[in-house]
């Protein structure tokens, strides 16, 4: 899968969009954070099948 | 009456074998406690509130109904410390976070309301990492040495248990918030298994991560604690409705013939020498009463933490969605990167974590299967110093979340439930934890288990110079 690197600008975009005053010295943190977790995450989900299902249940009761 | 002075020494079931025959008063141990935390705490800062005089009063109370025959059961007049995220009713519950600071709740969470109808006497609330979300529970120390962190996110129940100022204390466990600041602090902490212990009334980290549990002294405290908090219940819908055993009366010290699990990998990687040696040393003592060692291979845990913390993350920045839009600057630092981090989390790595985490808790029930109990260190380090970021373990650098969670993380996500035992001490003196994980709703076997472990060693008998 391919992607592009995210950058201290689009964090403080997606922050403005959502309405998130985010400090500003969080900027680079932010980028390095989600980038590790997005890529560890998504390597160990490409071990799943791709209708593995959620643990998270609703219980129509 | 017995004279109290040295009754912080005793367990509760001690003490409460003391209160039922009237040979002890729960004004005196009430009084008794308050004193300590008088005198000790200045140092420690291990509690936010103290409730002095309705500490007093509900001890008069349980004393008058216990002379006129109502004795309710072990805990009553017994006194104990709630967590600063769980709700109680007319106090300031502020989640250590000035976000929460004038937050006085309109009624008691669950377990603080089945508390007060067993009839245990609430000292006060103890300290948290910032609304449990991280591990070194700023500004309360470490009772074994002032000069290190009591862990956390549950640090001030740790820290005032070590140092006798309560009986007990809650607990609260998203990645390892209840066994890490016991296994920290030499005393015993229980996260029981996801859905066991209601949440209803104790402030959201991860709806989904989250478990509520019990800090105490020795495992048969845990057991009677346990007794009380389980349980289903209708306002926390995460609840299951399963049976609550007896799990005082399950006690015994036989485990002749109990399969210990011990990990051939990932429990034993990258840990300290001292830790090792204590853990399998238990592990040894726990074969010399009965018990068999099975070797095991855990399932591929890579990647489980940051599962744990997208989930962690993504939840947490759902509950205070609200207060990050209207007084960001009144969170920490730390605890605000994380919340806007997990705002700026895509979905997609959300649901591939909470799709990764049915596969590793399958994964655990296949190890589990010919095993009754896994055992591993619960932590891989003692209490890291105060103002220390990262841990150096061999070759291996990592933060405080990285050493604090590796080893218990793996069990919010797979919800097993898993108890942290004292099983020795570093060349510097502070305690190790031993870590017994157990079957979805077997805390029994646990509770069991550990018990076993604690009646053939003697080191939950120690305890820290600041508290003599």
């Amino acid at each position: 899968m391919s992607k592009t690197e995210m950058k201290p600008d689009d964090v403080e975009r997606n922050a403005t969009l959502l309405g998130l005053r985010i400090a500003p010295e969080h900027s680079q943190s932010i980028v390095s954070l989600l980038t590790e977790i997005r890529d560890s995450v998504l390597k160990k989900a490409s071990a799943l099948k791709d209708d593995a299902p959620l643990a998270v249940y609703f219980d129509a009761r | 009456m017995k004279d109290v002075s040295d009754c912080w020494k005793l367990d509760i079931a001690a003490i409460a074998n003391g209160i039922s025959t009237r040979t002890l008063s729960p004004v005196a141990l009430t009084e008794m406690m308050l004193d300590r935390i008088a005198r000790i705490d200045p140092k420690l800062q291990s509690y936010v509130t103290v409730l002095r005089d309705n500490a007093i009063s509900s001890a008069r109370q349980a004393e008058k109904d216990i002379a006129n025959g109502g004795y309710r059961g072990p805990l009553h007049g017994v006194p104990i410390a709630i967590k600063d995220i769980y709700d109680t009713k007319g106090v300031r519950t502020t989640a250590c976070s000035k976000v929460r600071e004038n937050y006085v709740p309109a009624a008691d969470s669950t377990v603080v309301s089945k508390f007060r109808e067993a009839g245990a006497i609430i000292l006060g609330k103890v300290t948290t990492h910032e609304f449990a979300f991280g591990f070194d529970s700023r500004p309360t120390k470490n009772a074994w040495n002032l000069n290190h962190i009591p862990s956390g996110s549950s640090g001030g129940s740790g820290a005032a248990m070590a140092a006798g100022l309560c009986f007990a204390a809650t607990g609260s466990d998203t990645g390892g918030s209840i066994r890490a600041p016991a296994a920290a602090n030499g005393i015993v902490g229980i996260k029981p298994t996801y859905g066991r212990v209601s949440k209803a009334g104790v402030a959201v980290l991860s709806w989904s991560l989250d478990h509520a549990g019990p800090m105490a002294r020795t495992v048969r405290d845990l057991a009677i604690l346990l007794g009380v908090m389980a349980g289903p219940d209708p306002l926390d819908p995460h609840t299951k409705d399963v049976a609550v055993p007896n799990y005082a009366r399950a006690l015994s010290s036989d485990i002749r013939n109990v399969r210990l699990g011990v990990p051939s990998n990932y429990f034993f990687d990258d840990v300290e020498p001292w830790v090792e040696e204590a853990v399998r040393t238990a592990i040894a003592d726990l074969e010399a009463i009965g018990a068999k060692a099975v070797p095991v291979s855990i399932p591929d845990l890579d990647g489980v933490l940051d599962c744990m913390l997208a989930i962690a993350m993504s939840e947490a920045s759902t509950y205070h969605q609200q207060a990050m839009r209207e007084t960001p600057e009144l969170f920490s630092d730390e605890t605000r990167l994380l919340l806007e981090a997990g705002e700026l989390t895509l979905a997609t790595t959300y649901i591939n974590a909470q799709r990764s985490r049915l596969a590793i808790k399958n994964a655990f029930r296949l190890v589990m299967k010919d095993i009754d109990v896994l055992v591993t260190p619960t932590q891989p380090t003692t209490a890291l110093k105060i103002g220390q970021t990262t841990s150096r373990i061999g070759s291996r650098e990592e933060s405080v979340f990285g050493v604090s969670a590796r080893f218990c993380a793996p069990f919010n996500i797979s919800g097993l439930p898993a108890i942290s035992v004292p099983c020795g001490f570093s060349p510097e003196g502070m305690p190790i934890g031993l870590q017994i994980v157990g079957k979805p709703f077997d805390e029994e076997t646990v509770l069991r288990i550990a018990e076993a472990f604690e009646r053939s060693t003697q080191w939950h008998r120690d305890y820290p110079a600041i508290a003599i």
